[in-house]
């Protein structure tokens, strides 16, 4: 695994912790958080559960990953369409640029 | 923050922005800050310290049982600010519901308002539909199907395909109407509204402070007749539509966020 593959490996594990705290229920424990996992429809997370995972999101990896700034740049299809994943890819973006 | 006690009541309280003059978002009834977290707090958060927070009853805020007429909800607003605002006025911004809260704050306390956005709000503030001897007992099946009815006429404009997945009948719609349950049964909300859902064309009139109105161009009727009236009532007021429903924050976060930027910068 190339050092970015292993750094969004860890990111993905990171991300699944805080979205199963976030959500505290049983089933997303016990469900793996993939790549594609879409939050919509996958997760059916509501949007004051996506306010604490950006709190967390902020707690871990600080000012430099801005969640709620690359939300609001998004139409509504797109977010309907996120995936975890995506947002893997826009937290390693952040850090690599810092 | 998050989470704050103000007068007696947990709040939930979020903050963006580093820079520039406070500004404080009031949001609607049954949903939360995050109506603003995701939209067009963060494009104000650029030029303003953004503040905002859960309604009582309301995300991540105590449902206390009392206390949900407008009057109570601007008292709970007139607290965060005096937490968290700057000695010098603050500008609010109030959607929907909150735009009736933002507006009865500003009428009683002139000297903390520096200016004024309501969007999409409605005066008076509308109940569903009470053919009940007594409101504080609705079915909450009654309750899940007004929850979907709202959120399927707030969502009738959008494609096809967003509806759907918005409006589904899984996890997030059970948590939003079992969360509306104990806001309508299990709270005064009901008979709170009753007695104080608006404000008097002369209280209306005795606003000082320069006011935005934002509507959706295809907004629902309540809101646009609101509209009308407070064109009559506030000549003065910068009227801006916007090319979408109620869910205006939404359907053109960019948009609002731009006009609000423009009307904090030069009103």
């Amino acid at each position: 695994m190339s050092t970015i593959e292993q750094n969004k490996a860890e990111i993905l594990a990171t991300l699944s912790e805080m979205i199963k705290e976030v959500i505290g229920e049983d089933w997303v424990s016990e469900t793996p958080i993939t790549m594609d996992t879409s939050f919509v429809s996958d997760l059916e997370v509501e949007s004051i559960e996506l306010v604490a995972l950006s709190e967390k999101i902020q707690a871990k990896y600080g000012e430099t990953v801005d969640f709620p700034s690359w939300l609001s740049g998004m139409e509504l299809e797109q977010i309907i369409a996120l995936t975890v994943g995506q947002l893997v890819d826009y937290i390693a973006k952040c850090q690599s640029s810092r | 923050m998050p989470i704050e006690s103000i007068g007696g009541v947990r709040l939930h309280v979020q903050a963006l922005g580093h820079r520039g003059s406070q500004v404080f978002l009031v949001h609607g009834m049954t949903t939360s800050l995050a109506s603003f977290y995701f939209t067009i707090a963060p494009p104000l958060a650029e030029a303003h310290r953004v503040l905002m927070y859960d309604l009582r009853g309301h995300g991540r805020s105590e449902a206390v049982r009392t206390g949900y007429g407008v009057r109570s909800m601007a008292g709970d607003l007139a607290g965060v600010i005096d937490r968290f605002g700057d000695d010098d006025p603050v500008d609010v911004v109030g959607h929907s519901f909150g735009a009736a809260v933002a507006m009865r704050y500003a009428i009683d306390h002139p000297a903390r308002v520096r200016r004024l956005v309501f969007s999409e709000g409605p005066l008076p503030v509308f109940l569903p539909d009470d053919d009940d001897e007594f409101p504080g007992a609705i079915d909450p099946e009654r309750i899940r199907s007004e929850v979907q009815g709202v959120a399927d006429a707030a969502l009738r404009d959008l494609p096809e395909d967003v509806r759907r997945a918005l409006a589904g009948k899984g996890r997030r719609v059970r948590r939003t109407s079992s969360r509306a349950t104990v806001l309508f049964n299990q709270t005064s909300l009901m008979a709170d509204l009753e007695k104080d859902n608006d404000i008097s064309d002369a209280e209306i009139a005795s606003l000082r402070v320069p006011i935005m109105l934002c509507y959706g161009t295809r907004t629902l009727p309540p809101m646009a007749a609101t509209l009308t009236r407070l064109r009559a009532v506030l000549p003065q007021a910068r009227v801006r539509m916007f090319d979408s429903g109620h869910l205006m924050l939404n359907e053109q976060a960019g948009p609002v966020a731009g006009a609000i930027l423009e009307f904090l910068a030069d009103a």
